[in-house]
């Protein structure tokens, strides 16, 4: 168990590529942090710099507060899973979990204890003479994550470990790992791509794109309130819906209409609307005073939720394309456009020039 | 083949026949030649049928020293050949292990250049640099010695390049997570590494044993004391009589002799030779 510390975190490769800049985060004991971020955005780099495959360019790296930038991985006490599990092939699991334990000189007893204790809480039981090509694929993600937590190291380290697994294993394997972290209390860091892993199982998020962390915060904060337009887009799904506006005084032009805001904004000019496609519903006519005409081109039902994926006449006559999220089942088969309302407080407003969450006042 | 054609299976199984009678024809006749007397051999017409001189004649080679022989019994020539071909193969592994190891797990300065001209080794075979070979060898007062037989045959480009081959295979989430789990490089080599090649090792030291056992012209040059003659150029040795009849009785049971220790290790490491040929288990 172990605070974690990232004082300006930079990763520069010999090739003059910038994959991590400038990163800071204090991260709590017990905390669980998922880096989420599209595939190349420095997200495994970060990882593989906190266990020490990857040297750090700039910057400090503390663990319980001692540096630890120029420490080989295995002197930091971190445990990584790997996306492929890299079990060692020719050992039995018993092996696989023990070896780590062997090589830092623990006794046989102590061993096995450790070993069989951490079989039983992760149901290996009756699997610790097999070989890994021997277990499913479930089974060797359990193995992997056996040998992270027998060593019940400071901090855990996760790298996409659950994306070669499928669906319904997935979504079992998230709610084991978060338990078993909460359980043993141990601070965590998990990278992956996934935005339902991420908001399902942090304690905090680190929304990162092109090698910098674009909005650090807790899940509902970033889907909430998030910072930038790639953050806004990148956690929810759908993702967000984006139009273009202008912002005069509290009056807000959207295509031809203008719109009231409820809030104020200490600014003006041109404006990215975000809107989330749950936040859309159908129009009500007592309660509503703006609505989008959604030329419905295709509806995607989910059973409790239907999708439906349209144009909305934009400005300038353009069509902008939009996703909307409606309860229930959609059954209008009209060419009529679909009247859309949505309660205004739940729009997003970015400056178009800096990409920032615009402040209300 | 789904269809079973009885024209067909005919062919085929014809075809097979004559391959085996091809390949095993010949040996045939050397067990019968070791069956027969010297004179029975030369008469004109070899026979068929073994004979009855098959103790005697093989008593006389192992225990060497007579009529036909080159001096020294064919067990010590099959010991010499054992000690070469051993250390050959031995040799060709320890080193082309390390060598391929630090090759494809290590940074250093000029480490491609370093493999290309490892590589570039493998267009040079014994023949072709046997004169300088031999320079150095003599140079260094290794004639006539087990070393001199062996050292200058152990650097292998054939088996460092099989070698990097599979260890590029070698996922690196695998050395990466012997590394967080405090595996430093020996550890490392010898845990994790070898164990996966097992199979590549076997299949490489068949290759290699024979390699050395058959090796002919290397023997032939570096030996002139009959003490270290290795079988193979024993055999040689043995049909340079010139004028002299050559004694077929005893030739022929050390050529059979010189057969068994190969065979015996294909047999041995049969599973794992294949294995290491076709598997690519990870």
């Amino acid at each position: 168990m172990a605070t974690l510390t990232l004082d300006a975190i930079s990763k520069k490769y010999p090739n003059g590529h910038e994959a991590i800049k400038h990163l800071s985060i204090d991260i709590a004991d017990g905390e669980f942090i998922v880096i989420v971020g599209p595939s190349g955005c420095g997200k495994s780099s970060l990882l593989r710099m906190l266990a020490g495959l990857e040297t750090v360019s700039s910057g400090e790296l503390l663990i319980d507060g001692n540096r630890v930038n120029e420490k080989e991985p295995a002197q930091r006490d971190i445990a990584m899973v790997f996306q492929n599990y890299a079990l060692y092939p020719h050992m039995t699991v018993y092996d696989n979990m023990a070896y780590g334990l062997k090589n830092r000189g623990f006794g046989k007893q102590e061993i096995a204890q450790r070993v069989e204790r951490t079989a039983s809480v992760l149901q290996l039981d009756h699997l610790l003479t097999r070989k890994p090509r021997q277990l499913s694929g479930g089974q060797r993600q359990r193995v992997a994550m056996g040998r992270a937590i027998v060593r019940d190291p400071k901090v855990f380290l996760f790298d996409e470990p659950l994306s070669n697994l499928d669906a319904k294993l997935r979504v079992q394997m998230r709610i084991e790992i978060k338990r078993l972290q909460r359980e043993l209390g141990t601070t965590a860091v998990y990278v992956t791509h996934d935005q339902i892993e991420a908001m399902t199982m942090a304690d905090r998020l680190i929304v990162i794109n092109n090698g910098a962390a674009e909005q650090i915060g807790t899940p509902m904060d970033i889907y909430d309130s998030p910072q930038t337009p790639f953050v806004a887009s990148f956690i929810g799904s759908p993702s967000m819906n984006f139009l273009d506006g202008e912002l005069i005084g509290d009056q807000l032009r959207l295509g031809s209409e203008s719109i009231t805001l409820p809030k104020k904004h200490e600014f003006e000019g041109a404006v990215k609307v975000g809107i989330r496609p749950e936040h859309l519903h159908r129009f009500d006519h007592d309660q509503e005073r703006f609505s989008l005409n959604l030329n419905v081109q295709l509806a995607e039902p989910l059973g409790a939720d239907t999708l439906l994926h349209g144009v909305v006449p934009g400005a300038n006559g353009a069509d902008v394309e939009l996703t909307a999220r409606l309860r229930g089942e959609y059954r209008d088969v009209s060419d009529e456009p679909l009247r859309l309302g949505l309660d205004l407080n739940d729009l997003h407003l970015f400056d178009s020039k800096t990409d920032q969450r615009l402040a209300t006042c | 083949m789904v269809e079973n054609r009885f024209w067909l299976n005919l062919l085929s199984h014809l075809v097979l026949g004559l391959g085996v009678l091809l390949v095993a024809f010949p040996i045939w006749i050397a067990f019968v030649a070791s069956t027969h007397s010297a004179q029975g051999l030369v008469s004109g017409t070899i026979p068929f049928w073994p004979g009855d001189l098959f103790l005697e004649n093989f008593s006389q080679v192992l225990s060497g020293g007579n009529d036909g022989s080159v001096g020294v019994s064919a067990m010590l020539m099959l010991f010499n050949s054992l000690v070469m071909a051993l250390g050959i193969s031995i040799g060709k592994i320890v080193i082309s292990l390390m060598a391929a190891y630090a090759i494809v797990f290590f940074r250093f300065p000029l480490r491609s250049v370093c493999f290309w001209i490892i590589f570039m080794t493998l267009m040079l075979p014994v023949e072709v640099r046997i004169m300088p070979t031999f320079q150095v060898v003599a140079n260094l007062n290794l004639l006539d010695s087990y070393t001199g037989l062996t050292l200058p045959l152990i650097a292998s480009a054939t088996a460092t390049f099989l070698l990097r081959q599979f260890y590029m295979t070698i996922p690196p989430e695998l050395v990466e997570a012997a590394r967080v789990d405090g595996a430093g490089p020996v550890k490392f080599l010898f845990d994790i590494l070898l164990p996966l090649s097992r199979t590549n090792l076997a299949a490489l030291f068949v290759i290699m044993f024979i390699y050395g056992w058959n090796q002919y012209l290397w023997p032939l040059l570096v030996t002139t004391d009959e003490h270290y003659y290795t079988i193979v150029m024993g055999i040689q040795r043995m049909l340079a009589v010139g004028d002299d009849e050559v004694a077929w009785n005893i030739v022929m049971p050390t050529t059979l002799l010189a057969m068994l220790p190969p065979v015996g290790v294909v047999l041995m490491m049969q599973r794992l030779f294949v294995k290491g040929l076709v598997e690519t288990e990870k």
